[in-house]
């Protein structure tokens, strides 16, 4: 058993790190989301039949249901931020570093829905089965988290013309 | 596809190949497998010498059926944090205590830009200090001596903090002192994805310098009876997931543990009794328990996704050294209470088990979905 769990981390563990890693938007919640998932897969390997479907449910429903952090839930808005990197970045209505700190400042939901869609490449209805709602639900997180990214960009975008 | 829609695209697939490596992940997650197992045989262990000593004529019969003896009123409450900080530097959220342990509390604080997490954490009894490649060097605390651990930005995987976190991962920093007499502070921060993290020695001697003497209390967000001998050891609100450890009654005070840095999950007080978890009735930590009556691949499967479905009064699980009592949260239809215990400690019944269960209700200070 062993090795096959050895010969299905070799396989996956890598990818599977990568998912975290957009998922979180952190080197050490990715790692950790990661290796919990998979203390609970090796656990039970002899039980489960689809580890790589598994181990994703688990690391969303930890990413989801777990306070990971001891303190608040969400990162707060990072207007400084937006504003501090737009003198760096004059090309780009939305550059690739404030749309990634952008994306830490949604909730969590929503930004699993958009790393499912975007990164995973899954429709809604797959979505929904692993996030645990409706469809109808997953598209109200999708709608609400890019409106919040596109304000996010406005507000870059405005910022640069003022400069 | 929009535009936001591309961007998406590639910033997630560009920021991918920033995710840490597989490297180590194997063993990391056996140790992990190995820690969680000594933390249960330890436990498993505290009881049985337990059920030797003060406990003996409640435990001389662990298979009899018996009703808890329930206590009157509601679970005493963890005292409160015995200070607050005050002004943190620009950009940190609010701070929310949480109680880690007997006689330690934490603040935790978070801030994006530059990231930042920083911790206070306040004991009764000093702390370990840290053994580590940072420069280490007396500072001065209130006309008192304290401990500065240094870690300056780098990048990682720079040999010379090696591979084990905190250090490996960016810069920290760590102040230690004796605020008062049986009182300790801890404050950490760290950035751990290795970029500045915008602060200075000078910026954490002014935050120890700005603490006051002012009681938080820990978030009200469960309610129960403790069963007898035992009292509340852990509180962690995680906003749909809360998680409350009983210990024994009068279990000695533990200082915080150079395990527990600001920004990861805390190891919780040893000796725990009985962990009470309250979560989403689909968290795969529950759902495992579907599985018994599976009988083909698919379904096994879907068992493990679904939520796990209880009669109304509640139902015992076996596995391995614990024993679950999982039972329906009353007002929360989409929550379960789930109790877990050491297989030889002798409330390890469901006739015990369930009267606790049925106790537990949600506190004033709980975000539990309805």
């Amino acid at each position: 058993m062993r090795s096959d769990f050895g010969s299905y981390l070799e396989a996956d563990g890598a990818t599977l790190l990568r998912f975290a890693y957009v998922l979180t938007g952190d080197h050490h919640l990715a790692e950790d989301l990661v290796q919990e998932a998979l203390v609970q897969v090796h656990r039970r390997w002899a039980r489960i039949d689809e580890p790589r479907a598994y181990v994703r449910k688990a690391i969303l429903r930890h990413y989801l249901s777990w306070r990971r952090r001891r303190s608040s839930d969400e990162i707060p808005a990072r207007d400084t931020a937006l504003h501090a990197e737009a003198a760096d970045h004059a090309d780009r209505v939305v550059d690739r570093d404030a749309l990634w700190n952008a994306l830490a400042t949604l909730p969590r939901q929503q930004r699993a829905v958009l790393t499912l869609r975007f990164y995973e490449d899954l429709d809604d209805t797959a979505i929904a089965e692993l996030i645990g709602c409706s469809a109808h639900t997953v598209r109200g997180h999708a709608s609400r988290g890019l409106a919040r990214l596109r304000d996010s960009a406005a507000l870059l975008h405005s910022v640069r013309g003022e400069s | 596809m929009t535009d936001l829609d591309r961007e998406l695209r590639a910033t997630m697939a560009h920021r991918a190949s920033f995710a840490p490596g597989a490297d180590g992940l194997m063993t990391a997650v056996l140790e992990r497998g190995r820690r969680q197992r000594r933390r249960r045989v330890i436990a498993a262990v505290l009881a049985l010498v337990l059920a030797g000593g003060a406990g003996a004529a409640f435990v001389v019969h662990p298979e009899e059926n018996r009703t808890l003896q329930v206590t009157d009123g509601s679970a005493p409450w963890p005292a409160p944090a015995p200070i607050r900080p005050g002004r943190l530097p620009d950009g940190f959220d609010e701070p929310r205590v949480q109680y880690l342990r007997p006689g330690t509390w934490a603040f935790d604080a978070y801030r994006t830009s530059p990231r930042a997490w920083l911790s206070v954490d306040v004991m009764t009894r000093e702390p370990e200090l840290r053994r580590g490649p940072g420069e280490r060097r007396t500072v001065e605390v209130d006309g008192a001596d304290a401990t500065l651990y240094w870690v300056p930005p780098h990048a990682f995987g720079d040999r010379e903090y090696g591979t084990e976190p905190p250090e490996s991962t960016g810069p920290f920093a760590e102040l230690t002192y004796r605020r008062e007499p049986g009182q300790w502070v801890r404050i950490a921060a760290s950035n751990d994805e290795g970029g500045p993290m915008g602060l200075t020695e000078a910026d954490l001697i002014g935050i120890a310098e700005n603490l006051t003497d002012e009681k938080q209390p820990v978030a009200d967000i469960v309610r129960m009876t403790l069963p007898p001998g035992t009292e509340v050891g852990h509180v962690q609100d995680g906003g749909s997931r809360a998680t409350l450890v009983l210990v024994d009654a009068g279990a000695p005070d533990e200082p915080v543990s150079p395990a527990d840095r600001p920004g990861t999950l805390h190891a919780g007080p040893t000796g725990a009794r009985l962990t009470v978890l309250l979560t989403r009735s689909n968290d795969p930590e529950l759902t495992r328990f579907n599985t018994t009556t599976a009988t083909s691949a698919r379904q096994r499967y879907e068992d493990l996704t679904a939520p796990v479905e209880l009669p109304p009064g509640g139902k015992l699980f076996r596995d391995g050294p614990s024993v679950w009592y999982l039972h329906p949260l009353p007002g929360h239809d989409r929550m379960t209470i789930a109790i877990q215990v050491a297989a030889t400690d002798p409330l390890a019944t469901a006739d015990t088990l369930r009267p606790i269960a049925q106790s537990v209700r949600s506190g004033p200070d709980a975000r539990f979905p309805r």
